[in-house]
């Protein structure tokens, strides 16, 4: 059988690409792509666990439940908050949004 | 190497069936719904080509093969090309799932029934990226519509979905059949059983429902740029071939599969599956189309609620009475049927009083001309 | 070697290689495309270690309603920023050694740590994954119901156009 491992870089690799995204993309809706790689990657590291546990085998799984459902929440409100922001500004640009900047 | 030879055996059969069931459902259906709904409407429908018009598909077909394979200038040709084939993974893959007689599925997954859920949302994706690919404001809206209606009236369905998994206690389809050995769910949960029909004619963007399709708004909504064997392919292979799983589904959850007299075989299961066709093509032939607000507002402030109580009610049965839960649900859900058909006619007609006072104040219900 | 280890050399490159793209391709809506094949290869590795009902899921979630969220948010903001013209900002030619460090990294110490983990899969079933969810975790499940609720609430106070009288 597949070791525990390889699904851990598998998770860590992804994990990598998607905080390369996060910090490489100037659209904030690229960012909010990005975030999700990020989740998927750490839901691969939680099933690879539970699997492969010796005691309390399912756990994992239940928390990529939780995961999928805060992942939902969070593309709806960073998406809505996005879309607000174009409507407001007219542009989607991280670099630019610095408006709170004290 | 069994696990081998069983794996292509597996892929065969699944890439024979999976192609066969589109395939099928686009040579007969449109078919079907020009022939009966030219009989509804007192017209004769295609009868020229063959005996009574029987080559008329074939006919179709050859057309829209040899048509030429036009992109608009301006569209994105790869995301063109590529959303008819990521709409047809739908039907293709769901079908692996259904159980057409004892021991005959082609993947008898323990979560068969989430996998068909699942499944469809290639559907959406494809249409969604075809309405975007096209660069056709009417596609775009069409497609966007389209999408909106698709993942409003999923949830419905999804939650009759939960009904029929929680009588049954299983997520597996090859349990749900296997539970309909005695009484068919139709009879326990006629409730479901409509909203399924309804959620299922908007999921499959048909009548009463068609608006993507709405000709004077929308051209032909996400369709409309698209000609020769990709309108075929999203006409006839995609959209079929999900009435087809739809209709398969249905049968599987509330009609009891390929269950039936003298042995359970396949042969039930299709003729379960042409009766639900059949309703599409009468609905089809009946109802006049709704608006998108009117649409909007029957999924989440009708359908949504109704499916929630009934889930609500089922799961409280269940719990209170787990060894004999069936007769008081059915009789929950059949008194429920019965209320609203009752109670039918006097709202649909105390609404229509309110919308023309809203349109024309002052005229009464009778006296405005009709 | 056992047959799953090839399988599961796919199903990564089926991972990887759309998520590189992803972030790479200049186009949103090319980006979003190749999301989407990710999450679906992420379901195929949800498959090979046996947890069928959270490959569904994610086809489900992920796939069926994430990914229209993103693909309707593009289409919506397209009109005069472009999809084409956001790409890569000051500071991006320092994002890739730093996420190539970040990978090496965690390459080396997730690929050498010893678990105390068999080193056989066990399959949970879907019955105990459900009394797991319903009896132990019921309250963080109803909360994560809230959770969605809220949200639901927020993102259509947030994207509502103001009605102007």
């Amino acid at each position: 059988m597949t070791p525990l491992q390889h699904y851990l870089v598998l998770s860590g690799a992804l994990f990598s690409v998607g905080a390369w995204g996060v910090l490489a993309r100037r659209s904030i809706i690229m960012v909010v792509m990005c975030l999700e790689l990020m989740f998927n990657a750490v839901n691969i590291a939680l099933v690879a666990f539970s699997n492969y546990a010796n005691a309390g085998a399912g756990r994992g799984e239940v928390f990529v439940f939780f995961v999928l459902a805060i992942a939902a929440a969070e593309v709806a409100v960073g998406l809505a908050i996005g879309i607000a922001m174009y409507r407001l500004r007219e542009k989607l640009d991280v670099d630019e949004l610095d408006e709170m900047r004290g | 190497m069994s696990w081998g030879l069983s794996f292509v055996i597996h892929l065969i059969a699944a890439l024979v069936i999976g192609l066969a069931v589109p395939a099928l459902s686009a040579l007969v259906f449109p078919f079907a719904v020009r022939r009966l709904s030219g009989f509804m409407s007192d017209r004769l429908g295609p009868n020229r080509v063959g005996p009574a018009g029987f080559f008329q598909p074939i006919a179709d077909f050859l057309k829209l093969l040899l048509k030429e394979d036009v992109a608009p200038l301006k569209a994105d040709r790869r995301l063109f090309r590529l959303a008819p084939a990521i709409a047809f993974i739908t039907p293709v893959l769901a079908v692996s799932v259904i159980p057409f007689s004892k021991g005959f599925t082609i993947a008898n997954l323990n979560v068969g029934l989430v996998f068909i859920v699942a499944f469809s949302s290639f559907t959406v994706l494809g249409i969604l990226l075809a309405g975007w690919a096209s660069h056709n404001k009417y596609s775009l809206l069409g497609g966007l519509r389209s999408v909106a209606q698709m993942v409003s009236y999923e949830i419905p369905m999804i939650l009759n979905i939960i009904i029929i998994a929680m009588l049954v206690g299983s997520l597996s389809l090859n349990d749900v059949v296997g539970a309909q050995g005695k009484i068919w769910f139709i009879a326990v949960q006629p409730l479901a059983f409509l909203v399924f029909i309804v959620a299922g004619m908007a999921e499959l963007n048909r009548t009463p429902f068609d608006l993507p399709e709405a000709e004077s708004e929308l051209v032909a909504g996400y369709l409309t740029e698209y000609s020769g064997m990709r309108f075929g392919f999203f006409y006839g292979l995609v959209e079929w071939g999900n009435a087809s799983i739809w209709a398969l589904t249905g049968a599987t959850l509330f009609l009891g599969g390929w269950r039936g007299p003298f042995a359970g075989n396949p042969g039930w299961l299709i003729l379960k599956v042409l009766v639900l066709a059949f309703a599409v093509i009468w609905f089809f032939a009946t109802f006049p189309r709704l608006q998108v607000d009117q649409l909007m507002n029957f999924a989440w402030k009708v359908l949504i609620p109704l499916s929630l109580v009934n889930l609500g009610v089922t799961g409280l049965l269940i719990i209170l009475l787990p060894n004999s839960f069936l007769p008081p649900v059915a009789a929950f859900s059949w008194a429920s049927v019965i209320t609203i058909i009752l109670l039918m006619g006097p709202v649909l007609r105390k609404a229509l009083l309110r919308k023309r006072l809203k349109l024309n104040p002052g005229t009464e219900l009778g006296t405005s001309q009709s | 070697m056992h047959f799953s280890t090839p399988i599961f050399y796919l199903v990564s490159a089926l991972v990887i290689i759309p998520a590189v793209l992803m972030v790479a391709m200049r186009n949103l809506i090319y980006s979003a495309i190749a999301m989407i094949a990710c999450f679906i290869g992420v379901a195929a590795v949800f498959v090979t270690l046996n947890a069928e009902l959270l490959a569904a899921s994610q086809l489900l979630i992920y796939v069926g309603a994430i990914s229209i969220l993103i693909l309707f948010a593009i289409m919506l903001t397209r009109r005069r920023s472009g999809a084409i013209c956001l790409f890569f900002h000051r500071q991006s030619w320092a994002a890739l050694p730093a996420g190539a460090a970040l990978a090496v990294v965690l390459g080396i110490v997730l690929g050498s740590a010893r678990f105390s983990a068999g080193s056989a899969p066990k399959n949970p079933s879907t019955a105990n994954l459900a009394s797991l969810l319903f009896n132990q975790y019921a309250f963080p499940f109803e909360l994560a119901s809230l959770v969605l609720l809220v949200a639901i609430v927020g993102a259509v106070l947030l994207a509502m156009r103001e009605r102007r009288s």
